[in-house]
């Protein structure tokens, strides 16, 4: 190896040794330039994100709800990153099975009878009477304290929503992904979203027609 | 005792200096006016005063009570203002020479500075305290000269910020006698709160705009209210044809309601012309208003596009069982009057966790609130799965409040 060649090799090192100097420094210089907002999502996938999340928590405000991880629909177990609030204690007649030991009809019969009409106040206004009945989504002589499917999986109140996703599979997809729906508690994680039956009646889901909850402004301002 | 001339004596060394007392506020009675007439009889050996007689607040007193305390003949005072009226015709000197050229007795020139002292500081005490010298209205006075003395808040330092919250909850509760707790907690690291709004399911039902008077402390007189719901007829997305003041059964058939308020603009227009800089975008993403620096000069209501400041007539008149006692120095805090105010994002409860309460109090949930640096929260799914669009967009303003449909 004579001179020029050690020349050579030296100059060559030292050129890629500048050049990746000058790459490292650009490339370090990204992050320090303000990104325009509709920039954020590119800039979020790194994964150093991870390190600065804040320390936010929702939990104080869950203190006193009741809430499930999600159980999704293709049956892949449950989902913990989703929770979901439960319905069997905010149901008055729950369990089911505290009555519902007889035949409906055996049930019905009884109550024409003494006079005394259990279930008065449900209206079934949901879809219109040739899609739905009460045995479309209840169980009624058998397994009384679950839900069924159009294929009769039993399905748990606390899990309802399966029952409305197998028609809603648009709204279920817009709620689970957080477009639809309510969330309980804060932004912060962990994520708490309301079941369905927690805002739609599901006997008759129609939305009321009402007056606002405050009258207009009396005093105009200078605007 | 012979007649000299008043001189002016150096002050003694142990004279109480703003430095030796610290630079704590002091009211006049605190200045020791009683100790310093005191030292000065002391000094010049004038021993007919009773000193527990001379008075250390600011009480009116009538001449001929402060002639007693100070056992001042009536020859002396009469002689003295004969003697102005006489020189004031031959000599040509001005008032402050006249003054000072008059010869009177030592020990009167003493007894007149020292009455001189405990009048003046009374009369100053009686200017800066209003009506009644009762415990209480000192207590405010005292407040709202310091509150009126402090600085821009971005510039306090910590216990600058402490201190003046603390003067702040003082006030509020002397005034209200409920006493607030005012937080000053800044943003979170790694937070960028953004806004969705659904128009498909908006009903009109103003439940959000409600929650929001009740949890901000807006004035109810003046009904100043952050968020308008702009009913629109469907077919067109126009806010020329929308009205803001329905008052009928909604939703109406046909009609859109979409919702306005602060859209804490990336690029806000509002900061740019603030003259005092009184208002300012944190860290994340809150446009907030310092109101005790607002000038109350309206120009970032001019230059808002989209109608999200508000200016108070008057400060904000609360039925005291309706304040909310949960507080933010940039946040809801009750405001003076002639100031700007306008939707934090509930600051006073997103910085905590919370959902802003129009959010929460949405019967429909069409209004979607999270953190956009957080891959997994709602706010980012509906900006990804979304057709999203915000209003004049080409204004370059950026706002982080995004309208879409189902």
């Amino acid at each position: 190896m004579n001179k020029s060649t050690m020349f050579r090799i030296v100059l060559l090192v030292s050129v890629a040794a500048l050049a990746a100097l000058l790459f490292a420094a650009c490339g370090s210089q990204v992050g320090l330039v303000s990104v325009p907002l509709y920039e954020l999502n590119a800039q979020q996938e790194a994964p150093a994100e991870g390190s600065t999340m804040p320390d936010v928590t929702s939990e104080p405000y869950l203190m006193f709800e009741h809430f499930a991880p999600l159980q999704p629909m293709d049956g892949h177990g449950a989902d913990a990153s989703v929770q979901v609030l439960t319905r069997e204690e905010d149901l008055a007649a729950y369990p089911c099975s505290s009555c519902h030991v007889k035949p409906v009809q055996e049930l019905t019969a009884e109550s024409q009878a003494s006079g005394q009409l259990a279930h008065w106040d449900v209206v079934l206004d949901h879809a219109g009477d040739k899609t739905m009945s009460c045995t479309t989504c209840h169980n009624t002589d058998a397994d009384v304290d679950q839900l069924k499917t159009l294929t009769g999986q039993l399905v748990d109140y606390d899990a309802s929503y399966q029952v409305c996703a197998q028609c809603h599979a648009g709204e279920y997809e817009e709620w689970l992904g957080g477009a639809h729906g309510k969330r309980v508690g804060g932004w912060a994680p962990p994520r708490v979203i309301q079941n369905c039956a927690d805002c739609h009646n599901p006997h008759e889901p129609a939305w009321d027609i009402r007056w606002p909850a405050m009258p207009p402004r009396q005093v105009q301002e200078g605007r | 005792m012979g007649r000299d001339k008043i001189t002016i004596e150096p002050l003694p060394d142990d004279w109480p200096s703003r430095s030796q007392a610290g630079n704590a506020p002091r009211g006049a009675e605190q200045l020791g006016v009683r100790d310093m007439v005191i030292r000065m009889l002391d000094k010049h050996q004038i021993d007919d005063v009773q000193p527990e007689r001379i008075p250390h607040d600011g009480q009116a007193l009538e001449w001929n009570e402060i002639k007693d305390i100070f056992n001042l003949s009536d020859e002396v005072v009469d002689a003295s203002f004969e003697d102005d009226v006489e020189q004031s015709k031959v000599l040509t000197l001005d008032g402050l020479q006249q003054l000072l050229n008059k010869q009177v007795s030592r020990r009167d020139a003493i007894k007149l500075m020292a009455i001189g002292l405990v009048t003046g500081l009374g009369f100053l005490q009686a200017a800066c305290t209003p009506g009644p010298l009762n415990l209480v209205d000192r207590e405010k006075s005292r407040l709202k000269l310091d509150e009126y003395f402090k600085g821009n808040y971005r510039l306090m330092t910590d216990e600058e910020k402490k201190a003046t919250i603390a003067r702040l909850e003082r006030l509020y509760e002397l005034e209200t006698g409920k006493r607030p707790v005012i937080s000053g907690q800044g943003p979170q690291p790694g937070v960028l709160y953004g806004y969705a709004f659904n128009i498909s399911k908006c009903r009109g039902y103003l439940e959000c705009a409600k929650a929001c008077v009740l949890e901000n402390n807006q004035d109810r007189s003046t009904d100043i209210r952050y968020i308008r719901i702009h009913e629109m007829p469907a077919g067109s997305f126009s806010m020329e044809r929308a009205t803001d003041d329905f008052y009928h059964e909604v939703p109406a058939a046909n009609h859109l309601y979409v919702g306005t308020q602060c859209f804490h603009c990336e690029n806000p227009p509002c900061v740019d012309v603030c003259p005092v800089q009184a208002t300012w975008k944190e860290d994340d993403g809150i446009v907030v208003i310092d109101y005790d620096w607002c000038i109350g000069c309206r120009y970032c209501q001019a230059a808002c596009p989209y109608d999200g400041r508000r200016f108070n007539w008057k400060s904000p008149s609360v039925p005291t069982d309706e304040i909310n006692l949960k507080q933010h120095y940039l946040g809801n805090r009750l405001r003076k009057k002639g100031v700007m105010e306008k939707c934090t994002f509930c600051i006073q409860r997103t910085r905590e966790g919370q959902m802003p309460a129009c959010v929460e109090a949405c019967p429909t949930g069409a209004r979607i609130f999270g953190n956009l640096l957080d891959p997994d929260s709602e706010i980012r799914w509906v900006l990804e799965n979304k057709k999203v669009f915000r209003l004049k967009e080409d204004l370059g303003t950026e706002p982080k409040f995004w309208y879409f449909m189902d």
